[in-house]
C-alpha cells in the first residue's frame, strides 16, 4: 500500500513543491537542511496544513485539498520520531511508552508496554526518567512509544544526528529490526548519505523544496542527476569514488563537513531556507 | 476589628485566587495556543488592571456592575441584589486586579514548553484536552504555582478597586489594607503597626514562593 503524496506549501519565500510515492519500503529523504524534508514529515503527520495537494497512507486519504479532506493529526495514527526524541521529561520510561497507547485496558497496556520494553532492550529502565538515560536509550524509548500503537507508517526525522558514532551504527541495526518486525513503510530524513546507503531501499533527493532525483541509493551514487546532487553527495567529481562511498568512518564525517560547508556557501535558496528553519522552529501548528 | 479585617482579607484573597487559577489558566491557554483575531488585544485588556490606577479599574467595575450599571441594573431588576458594598465585591475587585499576574505567568510557562512535545502527543492520537492535562499542565506546574502565589499576594493587598466597589465599611467590607488606612487616618498608629508588619511578612513569603518556583521554570 505504502504512501503517496503531492504537497505544495509556501512559507515566506520558501516554496515546497514535491510529489512522490513509496511502497512498504524504507525510503530516505536526503538533502541539505532547509530543503523541506522535515516540513514534508510535518505535513504528512498533519501537524501543518499543506496549501494544496494530497496525502495517502496505506490506502487511506489523510489530506486532499481538491476533495476537502483533512484528517486531524491525532486521527492519522502515524508514528514520528523527532531528532531530539521529544520524550516527556516528567514521565518515566514506562509511562512515555504507555502514552502511545490509547484506550486499552490496564492489563493489556502493561503487557504491550512490557513487550515493547523487551523488544527495544529497555528492561530495568521502567522507572527511569528520560534525563537519566543515554542518547541511544532515549532513541529506543521514542521508537517504542511511536510504534506501540501500531501506526501505518513510521517517520524518523534525523534520528541519529544527536548520537555518537558507535551508537549510531547500533541504531541502524535497531531500525533494520523495526522494519522486519513491523512491516510498515518507513520514511527517514537524513543529510548523511552513508546512512541512506546502509538503510534505505530508495532515496528521494530534496533540494530547495523540490525533488531533484529518486532511485536506489547505489543508482543515485553511480549516476547523480546533475551538479546539485553531486554536491549533495559531497563528491563534487562524480561517482569515481572517494572514501565516502565505502566508509562509515572518518571519510563520512569529512563528507558531512563538506556538505555543511557547501550548504553555508550555497547561494540561490539560502535566505528562503533560513526563513523556513525559523518557521519550523517557532512553529505554525494546526493540531 | 483587626481580627475581622485579617479574616476578611484572607477569605477574599483565597476566594479570588480559587477563581483566578482556573480562569487564568483557561485565558493563558487561549493566549498561548489559540489562533484568533484580537488575541493581543485580549492580552492588553487583561493586563490593563496591572498598570491602571486601581481606582480606575474600580470605576469601570462600578460603571459595569453598580446598581445602575450595564450588567448591574438587570441583575438588580431581576433579583433585587447588587454587588456594591458586599464582601463579594471585594472578591471581584481582587479577582480583576490580580488576574493579570496569573495570566502573564501562566502564558509564559505554557509558551516555554517544547512545542514538539505537544505535536508528539497529537500524533500519538491524543486530544487537545488530554495533551493539556497530561503534558502541558504538568510541565508548566512551577510557573502556575508562581502565578497563583503572585496573584494571591496581589489579591491580599488589593485596596483601590475594593474601596470603589465594596466600600470601606468596618466589620463588613473593610479588608486589612482598608483597616490600616482607617487606623492611620484616626491616628491609631499602634493598631496599624501590627497589621503592617503582618502584611509585610505574608506578602514577602508569597513573593519568595513565587521566586522559588519561577526561577526553576526553565
Amino acid at each position: 500500500m505504502g504512501i503517496s503524496l503531492t504537497l505544495k506549501k509556501q512559507i515566506g519565500r520558501f516554496a515546497l513543491d514535491v510529489s512522490w510515492e513509496a511502497g512498504d519500503e524504507l525510503v530516505a529523504l536526503f538533502g541539505f537542511s532547509g530543503a523541506g524534508k522535515s516540513l514534508t514529515l510535518r505535513l504528512i503527520a498533519g501537524l501543518m496544513r499543506p496549501d494544496a495537494g494530497r496525502v495517502q497512507v496505506g490506502g487511506a486519504p489523510f489530506f486532499d485539498s481538491a476533495a476537502g479532506i483533512d484528517v486531524r493529526a491525532r486521527d492519522r495514527r502515524l508514528g514520528i520520531v523527532f531528532q531530539d526524541y521529544a520524550l516527556f521529561p516528567h514521565m518515566t520510561v514506562e509511562k512515555n511508552i504507555a502514552y502511545g497507547l490509547n484506550g486499552s485496558g490496564a492489563g493489556e497496556r502493561k503487557r504491550l508496554v512490557g513487550e515493547m520494553m523487551a523488544r527495544f532492550r529497555l528492561d530495568g529502565l521502567e522507572r527511569a526518567m528520560p534525563s537519566e538515560i543515554s542518547g541511544g536509550q532515549k532513541q529506543r524509548v521514542a521508537l517504542a512509544r511511536a510504534l506501540i500503537g501500531r501506526p501505518a507508517l513510521l517517520m524518523l526525522d534525523e534520528p541519529f544526528s544527536a548520537l555518537d558514532r558507535p551508537i549510531r551504527l547500533q541504531m541502524r541495526e535497531v531500525i533494520r529490526e523495526v522494519r522486519s518486525a513491523f512491516g510498515i513503510p518507513l520514511v527517514l530524513v537524513t543529510h548523511d548519505f552513508s546512512e541512506v546507503e546502509s538503510l534505505a531501499d530508495r532515496v528521494i533527493v530534496y533540494a530547495g523544496g523540490r525533488v531533484v532525483q529518486t532511485g536506489a541509493p547505489a543508482e543515485v551514487r553511480a549516476r547523480p542527476a546533475g551538479a546539485q546532487v553531486r554536491e549533495l553527495l559531497g563528491t563534487g567529481r562524480g561517482p569515481a569514488g572517494d572514501g565516502v562511498a565505502a566508509a562509515d568512518g572518518a571519510a563520512a564525517e569529512a563528507g558531512a563537513a563538506a556538505v555543511a560547508g557547501a550548504a553555508a556557501a550555497a547561494g540561490t535558496h539560502h535566505s528562503g531556507e533560513h526563513q523556513l528553519e525559523t518557521v519550523l522552529s517557532q512553529g505554525e501548528s494546526h493540531v | 476589628m483587626t481580627l475581622f479585617a485579617i479574616r476578611l482579607s484572607l477569605q477574599v484573597a483565597v476566594t479570588a485566587t480559587c477563581l483566578i487559577v482556573p480562569v487564568g489558566i483557561f485565558l493563558a491557554y487561549l493566549l498561548a495556543r489559540g489562533k484568533f483575531r484580537g488575541k493581543e488585544l485580549l492580552d492588553v485588556l487583561l493586563t490593563l488592571p496591572l498598570v491602571l490606577p486601581p481606582t480606575v479599574t474600580g470605576f469601570y467595575l462600578v460603571v459595569v456592575l453598580g446598581r445602575n450599571g450595564v450588567i448591574g441594573s438587570p441583575i438588580h431588576a431581576l433579583t433585587g441584589w447588587d454587588i456594591m458594598f458586599t464582601w463579594e465585591a471585594a472578591v471581584l475587585a481582587s479577582f480583576i486586579v490580580a488576574m493579570p499576574l496569573m495570566v502573564k505567568t501562566a502564558r509564559a510557562a505554557f509558551e516555554s514548553v517544547d512545542r514538539q512535545l505537544l505535536d508528539v502527543s497529537a500524533t500519538l492520537g491524543h486530544s487537545e484536552l488530554t495533551t493539556l492535562l497530561r503534558v502541558l499542565l504538568p510541565l508548566s506546574r512551577k510557573g502556575l504555582i508562581a502565578g497563583a502565589s503572585l496573584a494571591f499576594a496581589r489579591a491580599l493587598g488589593e485596596f483601590g478597586a475594593t474601596l470603589m466597589l465594596a466600600g470601606n465599611i468596618p466589620g463588613k467590607t473593610s479588608t486589612a489594607p482598608l483597616a490600616i488606612y482607617n487606623f492611620a487616618s484616626n491616628g491609631d498608629w499602634s493598631a496599624a503597626n501590627g497589621l503592617v508588619l503582618l502584611f509585610t511578612l505574608i506578602s514577602g513569603l508569597f513573593l519568595y514562593i513565587a521566586n522559588r518556583y519561577s526561577r526553576r521554570l526553565i
